[in-house]
């Protein structure tokens, strides 16, 4: 009797509450300019929530009437907050319309900007180049960067050759780069084989844009950048899709790329990507040398050998977006292997035909995001462990002329080391980043970002150990970074004024080995450093924009620099201290409807730089911290868009690199260089570009392209300008490198297919003295794009 | 179907053309025509291309042909001095020879022209003028190493002589590398540090300038070694890197006319100085100290084979580099072999191969460690108890990593009493002697030139053999001299 009067009693308060339960709020989540967003997360109050359909459309049945307050968002999109109030009854329809968010990384919202935009107009000083607009064409990411003002690639060869990045002078090790945020040397063998290794793992259709911070870096970028850093943001399309794209060229190249993502109602998503590039980069050499039977050179010409380049990485992705406790929680696993063939030495005097570098790398991430996880605050989290393997292979005796003729045999010793290596390292490194994002009140955030790491190495040479009478690559290698920064920003004068203040600290603490007498002895590293950073941000207008920024940056000696590597003969130096520059930034931007121009200036003020004190192997070399040096420069972007169809843009840069060294500094026993440029380094370079772009050629929807670009560097001098006679120097020449190509995109924009020449009118391409670039070369290329309609 | 009128206008233009064409045509017929020419003037016909250094002589020969016959001839040159030597052959014969002495003036170079002029009984004249090319009188090669931070490069001069209170590098040619500098008494040579062992053969032109000749390249190997020019027509060069070979080479036809097979010598040796004796090449092998001992090849240069390696445990690590030398010879024929003592725990010290022996002198040992207080690299010997050497104050810097403080002093050592004579001059600055630059260069009876590369200053250090004065004699501006030759 009891239950059954309690079940009648849950019937009767049931049907009363269903009975005020018969409002309804429904609608659909858009973007500003119409289209759905399929998953969106709507939030009604703090207790109901569900995600919105594949049309867009979400609903909230059986409701009492109340006040109400809806919440949308969606990763990509600001989030959308309206309130409401509904009677009993009553069926309420509320479309909401996102905004594509703005970027975490400068914390300023400017409504209805593309995020690109946003960023652009962001406190940071920061150039970026969206990689949708080069889906259809065959460019890699090196290409990519140098179309920038203020960036300058320089190459040893074709695919996957040794690369230098230098962003306003600086450049080397002093230039950073992230992949999403995390330091790229963790992620990939950038300290073994290179940034132009690693960079080639990163093809132009799996980006989403790169962003070249030239100024302040942002406490985001959790690294001891002395002179910017570039942060690569992976593609992260936010809808079903599927993308091929393949590419074939001239010496041989293939790219190929895979990415696909799918989107389920229940905010799981999983994700696919994959690459794979390969390329023999047997372009014509001119003017090389054999040698005849009495030891004198010949000149001849002759397809470059031994130079393939092949690496391919699959990256699977999954996860739950748009929950009430996460914006995403993202699990990632990517395998990468590289395959590189050595072919020549520095300067391109002695070819090598079996000396090789092999990289393999595992990674596995989790992140985490949250926007609002708390009043006020969003939280980002990042946890990394990955593998990165490497071998470094020279175990030939074999001596090969430029034509891939073997001419003679070493008695001992391999191609590049005196003792032969057959060298395999294995590298873990586990990482975590932290940002945390407090808005105080409207106008004020507090940024929080700390970036820790655990890099642990060991290896083994069996063939080196052979020579040296020990395996030296045995011995534990230990690194831990700590980089932690807080940033404050503050609007002022309605916005139109922003200042945003950070301070850094960088510690560094590792362990290793330096050799002596032909022994081992662990050596300890513990170094702190603090740094600073001020930017300022003056929206004069509509049309004008001016920033200026001042930066302490610090670069810490990096691993190979304080605790020396075997396998290139260089040993530890424990007593380095950092690389430290004064960086300036003032720029502005000013933008009309068809036109914008940008100009930046820039002052660096850089010491104790850190340069190989090279001596004859096998003496061991290290590194010393030698010249400080200043550069002033300025640079300039024009676009125009007088027509829908036609854009036009070029950029140049000016950078004046000096010595400011005094004699002690510079290793010489006289101020001779004082105020010297330095040499070795372009100091004036541009490139421009012409699209024209039509649709509805052939077919209503189709769209037809045609691109014309050409990049410029002017000769600069392999060694000081001011010793010498000028008529002879030793020279960089000029250098004008044309490119051209047509693009058709039909099948309702689901397919493109291109031609492109690079280096058109073939001329001699140098970026580094005597080490000659590919000639003209052609490049073919298709492209399926495929989503829901 | 064309109008008559437009044939009319066609033919027009034609004549118009032809017309114009045949005017032309006519212009330059007269033009050519140089009424001024005479058919029995006399005839001077000479070979260009002639070149000489300045300060010498050179002969030039004209053909002179004076159907009139030769009355006089006479001649003259731009600078310098020209004389006809067989002017009575010439005068009154129609067809001769004549052999001009042209005698260059010692301080002006470049292209200059010797003019003859024949006159005939008519009184008909002719000249004709030859080009000379006359070579700046460069009788010395300099090699300066100049820049800073790592990127640093040799540049090579000429000099007419030594008599100079600074030097510069404004004037000299830019190598690619690193690069130590010989000579073979005409040409100044050059041996580049970096792969593949590349030798240079320069010659200095009309403005004293150097410019490369010709190359010799040793493929898969990092480096030569060490270069030992005998004559023009025969050197040694040995090459690093792996390929355990020495090349014999023409300097003056620069090409590789043999090899010595060094691979029984042992793997991974820098063979750091040479030494031609006799028939016998010694060759000194450095193992950076792995095996603790001093190493020598002997190579038999009769047959370019290797004969032997000797060893000696009293010291070990004959450390040398390119442009410095760790072996001499004596006037009696002994050679004096030094050893570093780097990587090990030996002395730094001297060992000696008697005249006409190829082993290590038993009874014969300079601890240098101990008689002159730290290592020592490189040895020098003039004779009569002169040589040099420069000692380490401190060994962690012998590679000068730490660019403030130099660590090495020269010091006059006496080979025959084993004794030290101290510092060369105890106002001589410190110097990077290992990881810069050191050579002691005789250039003349009465002095001994050497550099300093020095914490404040590069220069040119004079050493005088009567007095055994030390004074600064060049201070250079651009960078430390690596190389001094005599190349003439």
């Amino acid at each position: 009797m009891k239950r059954l009067s309690l079940f009648f009693a849950i019937i009767l308060v049931s049907s009363a509450y269903t009975y005020g339960q018969n409002a309804s709020i429904s609608g659909r989540v858009s973007t500003t300019d119409g289209g759905v967003i399929p998953g969106a997360y709507v939030q009604l109050n703090s207790d109901l929530a569900t995600v919105a359909d594949e049309k867009g459309r979400y609903a909230f049945n059986k409701l009492t009437k109340g006040d109400f307050v809806i919440t949308a968002s969606f990763i990509g999109y600001q989030p959308l907050k309206k309130s409401v109030s509904i009677n009993s009854g009553q069926s309420l329809v509320v479309n909401l319309s996102l905004d594509e968010s703005v970027t975490q990384l400068n914390e300023v919202t400017v409504t209805g900007q593309s995020e690109s935009m946003a960023i652009k107009e962001g406190i940071a000083s920061v150039s970026l180049v969206e990689a949708k607009p080069f889906y259809n064409r065959s460019i890699n990411a090196p290409d990519l960067l140098n179309t920038l003002s203020g960036v300058q690639v320089r190459q040893s060869g074709g695919v996957g050759n040794s690369t230098e990045i230098s962003i306003q002078g600086l450049s080397g090790r002093q230039v950073k780069l992230f992949v999403d945020g995390i330091p790229m040397d963790f992620l990939l063998p950038v300290e073994e084989l290179g940034i132009g290794a690693s960079l080639s793992m990163f093809p132009v259709n799996l980006m989403e844009r790169m962003e070249v911070y030239k100024g302040a870096v942002p406490v985001a970028l959790g690294a001891d950048a002395l002179g910017g850093a570039i942060n690569i943001i992976t593609r992260k399309d936010f809808q079903d899709y599927l993308e091929i794209s393949t590419e074939h060229s001239s010496f041989n190249t293939w790219r190929s790329t895979l990415s696909t993502r799918k989107f389920f109602d229940s905010g799981f998503t999983v994700g696919l990507s994959a690459f794979y590039m390969a390329s023999d980069n047997n372009y014509m050499l001119d003017d090389v040398k054999t040698i005849n039977e009495f030891g004198n050179p010949e000149s001849i010409s002759t397809p470059k050998f031994h130079d393939r380049f092949r690496s391919y990485m699959v990256k699977g992705e999954a996860g739950v977006v748009n929950k009430p406790w996460a914006d995403q929680l993202l699990v990632s696993f990517s395998h990468g292997d590289l395959y590189d063939e050595i072919q020549h030495n520095f300067e391109m005097r002695q070819p090598y035909g079996q000396a090789l570098n092999l990289a393999t790398t595992y990674n596995t991430s989790l992140q985490y995001e949250k926007y609002d996880i708390a009043d006020k605050l969003d939280l980002n989290f990042y946890l990394g462990y990955n593998r990165i393997a490497t071998s470094f292979i020279d175990t030939t005796r074999n001596i090969y002329d430029w034509r891939g003729e073997i001419i003679g045999q070493k008695t001992y010793g391999g191609e590049i080391t005196t003792s032969q290596n057959n060298l395999n390292l294995d590298g873990e490194n586990l990482v975590g980043r932290l940002n945390v994002n407090y808005k105080i009140t409207p106008t004020t955030s507090l940024i929080f970002n700390g970036v820790a790491s655990h890099f642990t190495r060991v290896g083994s040479d069996p063939v080196a150990a052979e020579f040296y009478g020990e395996d030296y690559f045995q011995n534990p290698v230990y690194v831990d970074k700590l980089v932690a920064g807080v940033g404050l920003e503050k609007e002022f004068l309605a916005g139109k004024i922003v200042s945003h203040t950070a301070v850094k600290a960088y510690q560094f603490n590792s362990e290793g080995f330096i050799i002596e007498n032909s022994e081992s002895t662990t050596i300890k590293q513990d170094q702190f450093q603090p740094g600073f950073s001020q930017s300022f941000k003056w929206k004069a207008n509509k049309y004008l924009l001016t920033k200026a920024s001042y930066e302490y940056a610090t670069r810490m000696p990096d691993r190979i620099e304080t605790l020396g590597d075997f396998s290139a003969a260089i040993n530890a130096n424990p007593g380095l201290v950092p690389e430290t520059s004064h960086n300036v930034n003032l720029g502005g931007l000013y933008k009309r409807k068809v036109w914008s121009i940008e100009v930046n200036s820039f002052l660096r003020r850089v010491s104790d730089i850190i340069i190989l004190q090279a001596v004859p192997p096998p003496v061991l070399s290290k590194y010393e911290n030698l010249l400080e040096a200043s550069i002033t420069g300025i640079e300039s972007e024009v676009q125009y868009k007088p027509w829908h169809w036609l854009t036009v843009r070029a950029n140049a840069t000016y950078q004046d690199l000096r010595n400011r060294s005094n004699k002690i500094n510079s290793g010489v026993s006289s101020d001779r260089y004082y105020g010297a440029r330095l040499p070795n380094r372009p100091h004036l370079f541009g490139n421009g570009e012409l699209q024209f772009s039509k649709s509805n050629v052939l077919k209503r929807g189709d769209q037809f392209q045609v691109w014309w670009s050409v990049a410029y560097v002017k000769e600069f001098f392999r060694y000081w300008e001011i010793d010498g006679r000028k008529e002879d120097k030793l020279t960089v020449p000029d250098q004008w490198l044309h490119n051209a190509g047509i693009a058709y995109t039909g099948w309702n924009e689901r397919a493109t297919l291109s031609l492109e020449s690079q280096n058109i009118l073939d001329a001699n391409a140098y970026d580094n003295f005597r080490v000659q670039k590919p000639g003209r070369s052609w490049h073919v290329k298709l492209r399926l794009f495929l989503t829901k309609p | 179907m064309k109008q008559p009128i437009y044939y009319l206008r066609l033919m027009k233009y034609i004549s118009i053309s032809l017309t114009l064409v045949f005017a032309v045509s006519a212009m330059v017929s007269c033009i050519d025509d140089d009424p001024g020419i005479d058919p029995d003037a006399p005839v001077i016909q000479a070979a260009e291309g002639s070149s000489v250094r300045g300060g010498e002589t050179l002969e030039v020969t004209f053909t002179v042909i004076a159907p009139g016959t030769v009355s006089e001839v006479t001649v003259a040159a731009s600078a310098g001095t020209a004389t006809i030597i067989n002017t009575d052959d010439i005068v009154g014969t129609t067809n001769a020879e004549a052999t001009v002495s042209y005698e260059t003036a010692a301080d002006i170079s470049g292209t200059q022209t010797v003019t003859l002029t024949v006159t005939d009984q008519q009184g008909k004249s002719t000249n004709q003028a030859v080009e000379v090319e006359v070579f700046a009188p460069v009788n010395y090669g300099m090699a300066l190493v100049s820049g800073a931070g790592d990127v640093t490069t040799t540049f090579l001069q000429g000099l007419i002589d030594l008599d100079l209170n600074t030097i510069d590098n404004s004037s000299s040619t830019e190598l690619a590398q690193f690069a130590a500098v010989y000579s073979d008494g005409n040409a100044l040579f050059t041996a580049g540090f970096g792969a593949p062992a590349t030798m240079g053969k320069y010659v200095f032109n009309s403005a004293g300038e150097a410019k490369l000749d010709q190359e010799i390249i040793v493929p898969g190997s990092s480096s030569f070694s060490s270069v030992e020019i005998i004559d023009e027509n025969k050197g040694y060069a040995t090459v690093g890197g792996g390929l355990s070979r020495a090349v014999q080479f023409s300097p003056s036809e620069m090409r590789i006319t043999g090899e010595i097979d060094l691979s029984s010598a042992g793997e991974g040796l820098f063979y750091s100085d040479m030494i031609v004796r006799g028939n016998t090449l010694f060759i000194a092998l450095n193992d950076f100290g792995g095996s603790g001992e001093a190493m020598v090849a002997v190579v038999d240069l009769q047959t370019n084979t290797l004969e032997k390696v000797i060893t000696d445990t009293r010291t070990s690590t004959l450390f040398g580099s390119l442009t410095t030398a760790i072996m001499t010879e004596a006037d009696n024929g002994d050679i004096y072999v030094q050893g570093s003592g780097l990587f090990s725990d030996k002395p730094s010290g001297i060992l000696r191969i008697k005249a006409g022996e190829t082993e290590f002198d038993t009874g014969y040992f300079f601890d240098l460690t101990a008689t002159v207080g730290g290592s020592c690299f490189g040895l020098y010997h003039f004779g009569d108890g002169l040589t040099f050497t420069a000692v380490s104050s401190n060994d962690d810097n012998w590679f000068g990593f730490d660019g403030d403080n130099p660590a090495f002093r020269y010091h006059q050592i006496d080979l025959a009493a084993k004794t030290d004579g101290g510092d060369l001059a105890a106002s001589l600055p410190n110097t990077f002697a290992a990881s810069r630059t050191m050579f002691f260069f005789q250039s003349s009876d009465d002095e001994i030139l050497f550099p300093i590369a020095g914490k404040d200053e590069d220069a040119i250090y004079s050493y005088a053999i009567g007095s055994g004065e030390v004074s600064k004699k060049i201070t250079s501006s651009s960078g430390y001299v690596s190389g001094l030759v005599q190349v003439n």
